[in-house]
């Protein structure tokens, strides 16, 4: 298990280095100028110069790698290149409202997803069932940002119950403010958690030890609840990883469609800027969530599952 | 093969719902491959006479915020997302099933390489990837198509090479090894068809994927560029003046959520018929 | 009053493809403390009988159609609800072929036995905790009070094997239904557990109902044998004379096919041709596509049970 964890943690390092490698060769990739591209076609050769050195980016490429690992590995992101403002206090203030929507969409997911999901394994084909593979189906195919102008739409714009941008100061405006894009990347989240407790309860409730618990005179609840759910709920939580990551990239497009100031706006607002530093701090950032959420879901599957840590 | 078309036709009389999806696919396709010819008006007409004007008679889905026939912006916007959206998966089949077959036939450290660069494209969410390649590769149709394709490589490698895996086991792969058969033709005449109808079910239902990707894709601004229509951006030029003319966001959406359903319900429809063992 | 009475119990699968006839008209009858063991092929509907027994059967694919189960007079069949979940671990118990996924994966060992003895016998967590470790020494595993919380996957099969006899048996059943409990287990640990069962019936006096495709784990541990082919009872003897003198040409195609280490045998002896298909059934006794005593009336009416010598019955138009 030890062994397991290390070897885990281990494999975090090139991983890590490699994404860095691959945001990095990523934004060289772009034809262009970006001093050009951030200074206008009009600039003086000088100007150009002169930004350029600024940047780093009249070194040669392999000076420019190791200076942008050194400084991504330090958590220095550098100067936003549109205006100078550190980047680092762009991210500060943007992260909280894109993590607070993200764990906030996933609960609210969970809280309808999970019931749901169980109300429908166990009355299935019923009228329940059907509601419910409705929603999953509306759940999959209709866009998250769709659904969020659609609320928008009824509720901001029409009865002006919720506001219809930002991300809200104090707490109580903070909540305000997430209720509408929450419900928008929630529901979406509770069709694919009621579509996986579903199917993972109908499964475990078709073993052997499910007709055992009967076998033994356990009322139906309790084969349910006690038998059945906790081994169904398994895949679920062990997929919860995937879902915090889900929420994370969903917040690029609901934060858009709501103008919340978070992570998603920084880096699509450097994309459209072409405002390199930008973007690529935004991509480090991102890439470092995934890392992170995925090393330790597999920490917890393996504290889980021991089988696992025998592979 | 005439068993199965037959099985295909009973299946659609009996499941109407499958039907349905199938038509509705086939419309969307002939809707994009007609566009150019059948639009009522020009796509790219502006006209501020009759800017941001609700459906009518003479405009089926109203007019935006230039005054462009939102019905004729939806047709031409199912040319561009349709043909990302099946040529992204199409290409990520290609790459993604031999580099999959690779995998599983070679195994070892061919095997391990492959599917751990998989798997780290696979650990990001799709969306995320293909945000960060458009990125990479500047906002375009064609980056849009690259973007998605990576994205979903990693799912058709993990198909091919698990499906490689079980045949690779069986011994008559071993006996055409032993009659000097190369591995490319052991793959093709062996593997390829036993793969061929989970292939078919996965395409379906990353068409789908692949369709609302490319509006997330275009609703952020790093697909097809103004002033060609794509049903994402559709939405997000209707973002800016939603109270007053909500009709290119609201049936520019419509059109995503009709296509990506339509082909959820033909990928449905081909798991029921080609892989029944799966309960949903 | 014998403890079990089943009379012209039929049971049917409700398949894609049409319904089939799973056991179709099976009767016995089980005394207090005595054995039954029940022989037949995979198929032949014995797995679905004993389920049946406390209506354990999977609905909605399958259900008792008809026929009455009397335990100790009581009906299985109408029974309520809460009665039946009364007497299912309590007066009756079950155990099951495959240990592997018998139990619960999360739940530990002691937890699962103990959970019986709440429900059976009222007792309180505590008591019913000790009552978990004794009845696992009880079924010969070592070292029981720290094997109770240990989970499913950390034991052994023929260890969780055990388990589920110990669990079963923890409320004192006057009935056991033993479905092939060794089916899945080495033969070392066959015999291993077909020992505890010996030693465990001869101390409380459980009856058995033992399934088993296998006629040599009959030789030793039951009373009485009912061989079934294709969903019917076609041969009901008491042990002794089902070897020494079996009756129905199926039972004595199954003895005939042993291998024996004293004769020298070139060839295995095998019953010609198979088991009909669910849905194929011949008409009129289903055994006669492969007998060698077929007659007319074989194909055309199904033989009834009937004595046939020394208290046996059979069911073969040849023998009456």
């Amino acid at each position: 298990m030890i062994g397991y964890i290390v070897r885990r943690l281990l494999e975090v390092v090139p991983t890590i280095l490699l994404v860095l490698t691959l945001v990095f060769l990523a934004l060289r990739v772009l034809p262009g100028d970006p001093a050009i591209a951030a200074l206008g076609e009009f600039a003086t050769p000088d100007a150009v110069a002169s930004f350029r050195q600024k940047l780093g980016l009249d070194q040669p490429l392999w000076m420019q790698y190791i200076s942008f690992l050194s400084h991504a590995l330090r958590g220095d992101f550098g100067q936003s290149m549109t205006n100078g403002t550190s980047i680092n206090a762009l991210l500060a203030d943007s992260l909280p409202y894109t993590i607070e929507l993200a764990f906030a969409a996933l609960l609210f997911g969970l809280v309808i997803g999970l019931p749901l999901g169980c109300w429908t394994a166990v009355r299935r084909d019923g009228p329940v069932d059907t509601f419910g593979r409705l929603f999953a189906l509306a759940g999959f195919s209709l866009p998250d940002f769709y659904l969020g102008v659609l609320l928008l739409l009824a509720f901001s714009l029409h009865f002006d119950w919720f506001p219809m941008l930002g991300g809200g100061e104090g707490f109580l405006d903070t909540l305000h403010h997430l209720v509408l894009p929450t419900v928008t990347l929630g529901l979406v989240m509770a069709a694919f958690i009621m579509r996986l407790t579903r199917s993972s309860l109908l499964d475990v409730l078709k073993r052997d030890y499910v007709r055992t618990a009967r076998g033994k005179g356990v009322a139906e609840p309790q084969v349910i609840f006690k038998h059945a759910l906790r081994n169904a709920l398994i895949p679920v939580t062990t997929g919860m990883g995937i879902y915090l990551l889900t929420t994370l990239s969903g917040t690029i497009t609901v934060e858009l469609v709501f103008s919340r100031p978070g992570l998603g706006q920084l880096l699509i607002g450097g994309i459209s800027a072409r405002d390199y530093t930008m973007v690529q701090a935004g991509l480090v950032v991102f890439s470092f969530f995934v890392v992170v959420v995925n090393l330790l879901t597999d920490l917890l599957c393996a504290a889980i599952d021991p089988r696992i840590t025998l592979r | 093969m005439n068993v199965r078309r037959l099985a295909l036709w009973r299946y659609l009389a009996a499941n109407r719902i499958a039907a349905a999806g199938m038509g509705l696919s086939l419309v969307l396709i002939m809707i994009a491959v007609t566009a150019p010819v059948l639009v009522p008006h020009d796509p790219l007409d502006q006209s501020f006479l009759s800017a941001n004007q609700g459906p009518s008679g003479d405009y089926w889905f109203g007019t935006d915020a230039f005054g462009r026939d939102v019905f004729s912006r939806v047709m031409a916007g199912a040319r561009v997302s349709l043909t990302i959206g099946i040529a992204a998966p199409l290409i990520a089949a290609f790459f993604g099933v031999w580099i999959g077959m690779l995998a599983g036939y070679c195994g070892g450290w061919t095997d391990r390489l492959l599917s751990r660069f998989s798997d780290l494209l696979m650990s990001f969410p799709s969306l995320l990837l293909g945000v960060m390649i458009a990125a990479a590769l500047g906002p375009s149709f064609q980056s849009a198509i690259i973007a998605i394709a990576i994205a979903l490589f990693p799912r058709f490698v993990r198909l091919a090479r698990s499906a490689t895996q079980v045949v690779r086991r069986e011994p008559f792969i071993d006996a055409s090894v032993a009659a000097g058969r190369g591995p490319a033709a052991i793959l093709r005449r062996h593997v390829l068809p036993n793969i061929a109808g989970p292939l078919v079910v996965a395409l379906s239902l990353w068409i789908a994927t692949a369709i609302r990707l490319e509006a997330a894709l275009s609703f952020l601004g790093l697909g097809a560029q103004p002033p060609t229509p794509s049903w994402g951006n559709m939405i997000r030029d209707g973002m800016s003046d939603l109270v007053g003319d909500p009709w290119p966001a609201a049936f520019g959406g419509a059109a995503i959520t009709l296509a990506v359903l339509a082909f959820n319900m033909v990928g449905d429809a081909l798991r029921d018929l080609l892989d029944p063992e799966i309960d949903t | 009053m014998s403890l079990l009475e089943v009379i012209d119990l039929r049971v049917h699968l409700f398949t894609k493809t049409g319904v089939v006839r799973a056991v179709d008209g099976v009767g016995f009858t089980v005394e207090t403390g005595r054995s039954l063991g029940i022989v037949g092929e995979s198929g032949c509907g014995k797995t679905m009988t004993a389920l049946a027994l406390m209506r354990l059967i999977p609905s909605p694919l399958a259900r008792i159609v008809s026929g009455t189960i009397k335990f100790n007079g009581e009906d299985v069949v109408t029974m309520d609800p809460a009665r039946l979940r009364g007497l299912r671990g309590g007066d009756i118990a079950m155990i099951y072929q495959d240990p592997m996924t018998t139990l619960n994966p999360v739940l530990t060992v002691g937890e699962q036995i103990a959970e019986a003895v709440r429900l059976h016998r009222g007792d309180n967590r505590a008591s019913a905790a000790l009552r978990a470790i004794e009845m696992l020494r009880l079924v010969g595993i070592p070292d029981p009070d720290r094997i109770t919380s240990a989970y499913p996957h950390q034991l052994s099969g023929g260890m969780r094997q055990r388990v589920v006899i110990g669990m079963a048996l923890a409320c004192d059943p006057k009935l056991l239904i033993a479905d092939e409990p060794t089916t899945a287990l080495d033969v070392t640990i066959q015999a291993q557990i077909l020992d505890l069962l010996r030693r465990l019936q001869g101390e409380f006096g459980t009856a058995i109902i033992l399934i088993t495709h296998d006629l040599g784990v009959t030789a030793d541990l039951v009373d009485e044998v009912m061989v079934m082919y294709a969903g019917k009872a076609v041969e009901h003897a008491a042990v002794r004379w089902l070897f020494a003198d079996p009756k129905h040409p199926y039972t004595r195609g199954l003895l005939r096919s042993v291998p024996s280490l004293e004769l020298r045998e070139h060839r295995l002896r095998t019953i010609e041709g198979s088991v009909p298909p669910a849905h194929a059934m011949p008409h009129g006794c289903r055994f006669n596509p492969r007998c060698a005593l077929v007659r007319d009336i074989c194909r055309d009416r199904e033989p009834p049970l009937a004595e046939v010598g020394h208290g046996t019955q059979a069911a073969c138009w040849a023998l009456t």
